[in-house]
């Protein structure tokens, strides 16, 4: 009943004071440079492994663009693809005294992807002058997501971490301190009702406008192929970690203007791991142990799936258990500070 | 039914107490005035007996039990108005008590008909936002009862309300008084402290200086005055002369001497005249 009474007021209060808008506002514009403003494809950006004979493999880098990687084996060129969706591959070996060329894909490449790859590798190894043998195209996954372009994909995924889980940030900043500065905080601690429930309700108010709005996004952009479940799950448990933390960083101060600074700086730390999004070379430790860094790739395991199952969980738990602690720790500072 | 022993508060967590060995006692049943200027530590004990601020040194206790034992059931029973007026602006009348009338475990009154009483019933379905100030007010003295409270602690309820507001309000505080609850009033006015009030306790910078009835309060420490209109070679003159001081006495006689009486009548003393002669201060605003 008592849940229920703040959990009404808290959805209200979102309501009336805009946020619901806001994030679908927000949403709407992602939505449409999802659609009309992002290319469709990234190839710079996109890196080829290569591996094989080594003297063709230092004749074809040395040919190519910047963006190739030596690995030393097959196997280790199948994780680093593994692990770098927007990448290709291609293998060089020598057979009855002709090079070979084996390409490898993820499988969700649009046709056309494929063959300007092939036509690219071919133009490289004819310009060695050396007549090559038919390639062949293998899929390291095996499971095409009907077309889909990665890059896009990509974009979804940062943008499915900004708009939902870290916007929740913000508005649970805005709806701690809006009960500060009227006052109603001070009101709602003369009543037999906890602290606990207090914040939870603004946590599940702040979860469900995530969840809208990430099934929003979503079901505009890639609709079919995405794993709702675990999206559900990675945007759910990521809400909640990222207004857990917002109140916990809110419990130090009385206005808005004075918690600017400090939700930035954390905001900002929280958005770093996406660079790695887009860059695979980016991997600073640091980043590997934030949680959105998780999150990011859980994310990206929803709508790209390569079976890695432990990526999404790491997802998920990793940002559960820091909002649990945060939520205690909040909860804990409360009881002392927002009767002041 | 509430006892408050050596009662001290330091904001600054040093010798610069806000509230300085106050010890007092409410019975049930009781309207308690807490009169004294502003600054002086009202809110500030307040806000120990309702849990907003910590206990830091002093005992207080309620029915027996210590405050620091009463745990989050006190606050069922348990009413409080805030000086500074502190509803959802964004929330209409009625969602504000509706709101509030939910967090307690304990029967509540019906939003509607509290909004009624304090003469908000129109204005119910209007956000809080769009209140006048007066309005606003009454919203946070009605959100104080919605859970029947049988101890009832009003900070200042009718500072900056129009004389028939106030009067509205100070019926319904001798109503609940009559229904059996208990009330700490603050206030800097001394008129709703003399005419609300079983007793009253003076406090002036953290200290208290006085505590009784407001009757034994001016018996004891007031002077009877006279106030005297009179005209003296055709211009109108007017005194108030105190009957105990001797000087006054003196001049007194010469008026009556000396010109022609229009109107003389005493004046019992007030309670604001008392505390001036307590403290050297005026209650004032
Ligand atoms: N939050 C606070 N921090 C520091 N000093 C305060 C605070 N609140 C009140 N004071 C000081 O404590 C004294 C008593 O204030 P208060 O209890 O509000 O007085 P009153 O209610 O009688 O007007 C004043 O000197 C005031 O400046
Ligand atoms: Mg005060």
């Amino acid at each position: 009943m008592r849940l229920r009474g703040l959990f009404v007021k808290d959805v209200a209060l979102m309501w009336r004071n805009r946020l619901f808008a806001i994030e679908a506002l927000i949403a709407a514009l992602m939505v449409l440079v999802y659609h009309f403003a992002l290319p469709e494809t990234f190839d710079t950006a996109s890196t080829l492994y290569a591996t094989g004979d080594d003297a063709l493999v230092q004749a074809f880098a040395q040919a190519g663009s910047p963006g190739i990687v030596v690995t030393e084996t097959r196997e280790a060129l199948e994780e680093a693809m593994r692990g770098d969706p927007t990448s290709y591959g291609i293998v060089l070996t020598m057979q009855d005294g002709r090079p070979a060329v084996e390409l490898v894909f993820h499988g969700n490449e649009p046709e056309r992807i494929v063959e300007t790859a092939m036509l690219e590798v071919s133009a490289m190894l004819d310009g060695g002058g050396r007549e090559t043998a038919e390639a062949q195209i293998r899929y390291v996954y095996g499971h095409p997501l009907d077309h889909k372009l990665p890059f896009r994909v990509t974009v979804l995924v940062a943008l499915l971490l900004t708009e939902p889980v870290l916007l929740g940030f913000f508005f649970a900043a805005t709806m701690i301190f809006s009960e500060k500065e009227e006052g109603t905080a001070r009101a709602y601690s003369v009543t037999p009702g906890s602290i606990t429930a207090f914040l939870g309700s603004k946590i599940l108010a702040i979860m469900l406008l995530s969840v809208l709005s990430a099934v929003i996004m979503t079901g505009l952009t890639v609709p079919g192929s995405v794993h709702w479940g675990w999206l559900a799950a990675i945007v759910v448990t990521g809400s909640f970690m990222g207004s857990a933390l917002a109140m916990l960083l809110s419990a130090f101060f009385d206005r808005l203007s004075a918690a600017m600074m400090p939700l930035s700086v954390v905001l900002v730390l929280m958005t770093l791991p996406m660079a790695a999004l887009f860059a695979p070379s980016i991997s600073p430790i640091f980043m590997r142990l934030l949680p959105t860094w998780h999150q990011m790739f859980a994310l990206r395991e929803c709508f790209f799936p390569t079976g890695r199952t432990g990526v999404i969980g790491l997802g998920i738990l990793y940002p559960l258990a820091i909002g649990v602690a945060a939520y205690a720790a909040a909860s804990g500072i409360f009881v002392r500070r927002l009767k002041d | 039914m509430i006892t408050v022993s050596q009662l001290y508060h330091s904001y600054t967590r040093d010798e610069r107490y806000s509230v300085r060995d106050v010890s007092f006692e409410i019975g049930r049943g009781e309207i308690f005035g807490f009169l004294g200027p502003s600054g002086a530590g009202k809110s500030t004990t307040q806000n120990i007996l309702t849990g907003l601020l910590v206990l830091q040194k002093g005992e207080v206790s309620i029915d027996g039990v210590p405050l620091r034992n009463m745990g989050s059931r006190l606050f069922n029973r348990m009413g409080v108005c805030f000086e500074r007026a502190n509803n959802y602006r964004k929330l209409t009348g009625y969602e504000n008590l509706r709101f509030f009338a939910q967090m307690y475990s304990v029967p509540t009154e019906d939003p509607m008909k509290l909004l009624d009483s304090v003469g908000l019933g129109e204005a119910a379905h209007r956000r809080a936002g769009q209140y006048s100030k007066g309005m606003f007010h009454r919203l946070n003295f009605a959100r104080s009862m919605i859970n029947r409270p049988d101890i009832w602690f009003l900070d200042e309820p009718t500072a900056g309300l129009d004389p028939a507001t106030a009067d509205r309000i100070k019926g319904i505080i001798r109503a609940r008084q009559q229904a059996g609850a208990t009330v700490f009033l603050t206030t800097h006015d001394m008129h709703i402290a003399d005419e609300l009030c079983d007793r009253v306790a003076f406090i002036d910078e953290g200290r208290l200086v006085a505590m009784d009835t407001p009757r034994a309060l001016k018996l004891r420490y007031g002077d009877r005055n006279v106030c005297v209109e009179y005209v003296r070679d055709g211009q109108p003159g007017r005194e108030t002369l105190s009957l105990s001081e001797d000087k006054d006495k003196v001049r007194l006689r010469e008026i009556l001497e000396t010109a022609t009486v229009e109107t003389m009548h005493s004046q019992e003393a007030t309670l604001d005249r008392i505390f001036i002669e307590l403290t050297g201060k005026e209650l004032g605003s």
